[in-house]
């Protein structure tokens, strides 16, 4: 949503809304496109200069907009960094949107290939939301980046949140506005009965959003409560990192195979 | 900060200790460059850009491949000449990251140092020191590597046909 904002509000998008096959393959879980890149992993030494030799200049990319991931917001260069929105889902609305996309993503890839390929064995969205976003806030207080949070519901709720986060960019307030529509949300609604996630991280998970939605600061206990969960789910999130990069080569080779036969 | 990155056996600590001896401030514990795995460091501690301004230090080619721009006020390529193309592979690396990136340049030789300029370039003035050169085996070179560091001495351009000469060069050494 907020690539479309930006880009109606004057900056151009950094990155195709739909690379490769997405349109195909993944298009309905964001009709609008998605405006990724491979600075999504970040901008720097390693996605920067371009597999064909050519260096985006931080100088002639301030009027830009990109799309980059948490971890790749860590990564990047601060030279690129001059200002960042952080936007930020419910976590139930992320796991639920995660495992549409990596349904979808698998369908597509069985219907091309005429049989069935075991998908991969990702990180857990649960542990992913929450790494992601602890990541992402620590690092830019540390770094001292120029940013604004305004979650997803509030951008619905407040179209004035928008505008003020435009103007601080130097944007069209209107015409970034004008791109809010609600009819874009894919998935709503809070955990299911069935979730992996036990109710006390879903209730801190939870409490993480409010504050950002509600634009209140962490209070002490919150943060003290954050570091403790990060200390307890760092290892099952390293090892689950650790599975999806190896079921990752496993499932490219499965791929493979079936396009050689 | 001033990335002082070394192209041969003693170039960077004799460009250190030029540079420290002309009292400009220096760091040694930067090899790696300063991005997302190295700052913050590990005691958590990130360094601002602002922080190392003016200081010199001492950054591998890989190093200075890696460092966000954003700290990278000026780089100088330190040259040693010596027998074997090792030292025209950084060369060769560091020529290109630099003129990729737009990086403001500057080099010198261990063993003619042309130190004319340098000082106001670093934003110290004149300079005060004159060092003296090191022994040198430039006289044993090929025409081309010898041609490649006469030039870097001297801050010369390197034309076409002498780029073209430093990538064959640095690409058969690599291989």
């Amino acid at each position: 949503m907020w690539m479309q904002v930006l880009a109606a509000a004057g900056f151009e998008p950094l990155g195709a809304a739909f690379p490769g096959r997405w349109k195909e393959s993944i298009g309905d879980a964001n009709p609008e496109g998605f405006f990724e890149s491979r600075f999504r992993d970040g901008v720097y030494h390693a996605t920067n200069p371009l597999p064909g030799g050519i260096y985006v200049h931080p100088d002639r990319v301030r009027d830009r907009a990109v799309k980059v991931f948490p971890f790749g917001v860590r990564r990047s260069h601060r030279a690129f960094l001059d200002r960042v929105v952080v936007t930020m889902r419910p976590c139930a609305e992320y796991v639920r949107s995660r495992a549409r996309l990596y349904a979808m993503e698998s369908a597509h890839r069985d219907q091309e290939l005429g049989e069935r390929v075991t998908p991969v064995r990702y990180v857990p969205a649960y542990l992913e939301w929450f790494f992601e976003n602890l990541t992402l806030l620590g690092d830019l207080r540390l770094r001292r980046i120029p940013h604004r949070v305004v979650t997803y519901h509030r951008a619905l709720r407040k179209p004035q949140a928008v505008a003020e986060v435009i103007r601080w960019l130097g944007g069209d307030a209107d015409a970034g506005v004008a791109e809010l529509r609600a009819e874009r949300r894919t998935q709503v609604g809070g955990w299911t009965s069935d979730s992996e996630v036990p109710e006390y991280l879903r209730h801190l998970f939870d409490e993480l959003h409010a504050v950002h939605d509600e634009g209140r600061p962490i209070g002490d206990g919150l943060a003290e409560r954050l570091r403790a969960a990060r200390t307890e789910l760092l290892p099952a999130f390293d090892e689950a990192r650790r599975v999806q990069r190896v079921d990752q080569r496993r499932w490219a080779s499965d791929v493979a195979e079936r396009v050689r036969r | 900060m001033i990335a002082v990155v070394g192209a041969g056996p003693r170039a960077a600590e004799w460009a250190l200790a030029t540079l420290e001896g002309g009292g400009l401030p220096v760091r040694r514990d930067l090899p790696d460059g300063l991005y997302f795995a190295t700052n913050p460091g590990r005691d958590g501690h990130y360094l601002f850009p602002e922080e190392l301004a003016g200081i010199v230090a001492l950054v591998s080619p890989t190093g200075l491949d890696r460092t966000d721009p954003a700290f990278l006020e000026r780089v100088l390529l330190v040259a040693d000449p010596a027998p074997g193309d090792g030292w025209l592979v950084t060369v060769h690396d560091v020529l290109a990251d630099v003129s990729m990136r737009g990086l403001p340049f500057w080099s010198v030789s261990v063993v003619e140092p042309v130190l004319e300029g340098l000082g106001p370039w670093l934003g110290q003035g004149a300079f005060p020191m004159a060092p003296s050169p090191l022994p040198t085996t430039v006289e044993r070179l090929d025409p081309v590597p010898a041609a490649i560091h006469a030039a870097l001495a001297t801050r010369g351009d390197l034309d076409d046909e002498l780029t073209e000469a430093l990538v064959a060069r640095a690409d058969a050494a690599r291989k």
